[in-house]
């Protein structure tokens, strides 16, 4: 490929980081302190940015690779799957967000561990909470760029390294700078591309397949199972049933979902994103899922004639666009790439400086100025995607999997945690500290031995003993204490007695 | 932004309590939603129906059950969530962690 090619591409990243250094600017003539901007942006996010920004972390380089390739090998079984997707925005705003905004507010909370120090007050759940998030944050980006890289090196011709470097130093430098609101910005504009890449795509599609209707007769005469929800056999129930939970459900505990419903500028906003994110969604989600099931109308051969699933999407872009073309379509996977790594990595960076840094220096007594504050957050963003970057220089082999593990692992953690937390006033620090650590520990091990307990997948396990240790410890332990009650079991007794 | 602030004061109780009640339309919102999507993909998947080739059941179980769920989110924006001021208006600072 020509390397003119790229310029799309690298005019899209300089675009990125043009946003970063913007929202940079924004940041400095802000007056309030640097951790609520840098972090959470001032809680100033309307309902399109909003919106943009939570489907462009939820959506990542996987919805564009592993979902259509799975599709193209099992059909629109594999579409209807995906479909679950669509309530996650009204759940996560519907269930939470108006309480998670208000209790941030109301305790100052910047991240989603400061609403659980408030909701639980135990430090061993914070630090535990970061821990996790960082240990499966760091994962996922680091599939997320090893991902992308694949892409861009199998599209392009060019190394796995140039791709690498080109879009991961980018992402790293915009989110050090620009923080939480360059992160929703430059989202707002990956989302906008990953459409486009979607339609660009769909469109050739259609061209190289002879339009819809010819396409879909060559699936027929080919594979008339793949127009059925279960083709033959290969989409159990069982498969629909834990999707629901991994990818329906429960993408409201995501934390990196969470956070955002702190960042909101105003309910109007909430309730906007709440419409316009379902419908983007949706599109999203069933639009790229679709392609890779109208993609067998193209590459009519057998798997074995394509290596794996991965490589499905990567040759249809290569076989049904010219060079300039798919230069231009290469940006849509890696904008899906880079917005879920700038969430996660400011979410990291989040978890250490604030929750573990600056909490450690407030209960030792240590002060520490507006200044520091801006310079260590900037500095532990920088050195946490450096990390990224060096470990997806040579990944593991697995690491590819890692995305649905962590999604799983994350959920499994927090869903009781949060959703108790807000609903259920018994619900206490032991209980809370109990789910998260035995319900990830059984979610892990189920995972690496392989149990499929009645052929489900392991959230199932994940989330039934983390409901068990959650209800059992909250049941057993103390009760929460008054504070913690009057913020999130407020009555207007405890009002008046708050005055 | 003003022009959607609620002209009524409510107190801090009253808005989480708001809240709880909003959630369960969420709650029920995804049970119709789980529901529509088995009637419209399983249940209309033994119609033998195709629009441009492709079976009814994929039309219904995917596009319909989205636009059901936008339904939902319009249905839950307009109807069920009140627009509160989330700004903590009742002069409470006793509750601050670590802010800064």
């Amino acid at each position: 490929m020509n390397i003119t090619t790229l310029v799309p591409l690298l005019l899209f990243l300089l675009l990125a980081l043009f946003i970063g250094w913007k929202s940079r600017h924004s940041n400095h003539r802000q007056t309030g302190n640097f951790v609520s901007e840098y972090y959470i942006g001032n809680r100033t996010l309307g309902g399109f940015v909003l919106a943009m920004t939570t489907v462009a972390t939820y959506g990542s380089v996987s919805s564009f690779v592993g979902g259509p390739g799975q599709a193209w090998n099992v059909g629109f079984g594999w579409l209807y799957m995906s479909t679950v997707q669509v309530t996650a925005l009204f759940l996560l705003f519907g269930l939470l967000g108006k309480k998670m905004a208000l209790v941030a507010r109301r305790t100052h909370a910047v991240t989603v561990i400061d609403i659980l120090r408030a909701r639980y007050n135990s430090n061993a759940l914070a630090v535990t909470s970061a821990v996790i998030m960082l240990v499966f944050f760091i994962s996922t980006m680091v599939a997320q760029f090893v991902g992308a890289a694949k892409l861009f090196q199998a599209v392009t011709g060019y190394d796995y390294i140039w791709g690498l470097v080109i879009f991961g130093i980018t992402v790293i430098i915009f989110t050090t700078i620009g923080g939480f609101r360059g992160v929703a910005f430059t989202d707002t504009l990956c989302g906008i591309v990953m459409l486009c890449g979607i339609g660009v795509l769909g469109w050739a599609i259609l061209h190289a397949g002879g339009g819809l209707t010819n396409i879909m007769h060559t699936i027929s005469e080919q594979d008339p199972a793949m127009l059925t929800p279960t083709d033959d056999g290969n989409m159990p129930y069982g498969l629909y049933f834990t999707q629901w939970l991994l990818v329906g459900v429960f993408t409201f505990a995501l934390p990196q979902s969470l956070v955002r419903t702190m960042g909101f500028r105003d309910t109007h906003a909430m309730k906007s994103a709440m419409i316009s994110g379902t419908i983007i969604i949706g599109a999203m989600m069933i639009g790229v899922t679709a392609l890779g099931v109208l993609a067998r109308g193209v590459l009519c051969e057998p798997l074995s004639a394509y290596g794996t699933i991965d490589n499905i999407i990567p040759i249809v872009i290569v076989t049904t666009m010219p060079p300039w073309l798919a230069g231009l379509e290469i940006i849509g996977p890696i904008a899906a790439s880079i917005s879920t790594v700038s969430s996660l990595l400011i979410a990291s960076s989040s978890a250490l400086v604030k929750d573990l840094w600056i909490h450690h220096c407030h209960t030792k007594g240590i002060e520490i100025n507006n200044r520091r504050t801006e310079h260590v957050s900037q500095y532990i963003t920088l050195a946490i995607g450096l990390i990224v970057f060096v470990c997806a220089i040579a990944p593991p082999s697995v690491i590819w999997k890692i995305n649905m593990f962590a999604f799983g692992g994350l959920e499994t953690a927090f869903c009781w945690v949060f959703l108790l937390g807000f609903f259920w006033k018994r619900a206490n620090a032991a209980g809370a500290l109990a789910s998260l650590i035995v319900g990830d520990s059984a979610y892990c091990i189920c995972m690496a031995a392989g149990i499929h307990p009645f052929g489900l997948h392991q959230i199932v396990i994940g989330l039934s003993v983390s409901l068990i240790c959650m209800v059992v410890g909250s049941l057993v332990g103390k009760p929460s204490g008054t504070n913690a009650n009057q913020i999130f079991f407020p009555t207007e007794n405890s009002k008046s007695t708050e005055s | 932004m003003t022009e959607h602030m609620p002209k009524q004061h409510l107190s801090y109780a009253q808005k989480m309590a708001g809240a709880t009640k909003e959630a369960q339309a969420a709650g029920k919102g995804l049970l119709l939603i789980v529901i529509i999507w088995i009637v419209l993909g399983f249940g209309l998947a033994p119609i033998t129906i195709t629009f441009f080739g492709i079976p009814l059941w994929v039309w219904t179980g995917c596009i319909g059950t989205w636009i059901c769920s936008i339904a939902w989110a319009v249905y839950m924006a307009r109807h069920v969530i009140d627009d509160v001021s989330l700004d903590d208006n009742e002069n409470d600072t006793s509750h601050t962690h670590d802010a800064k």
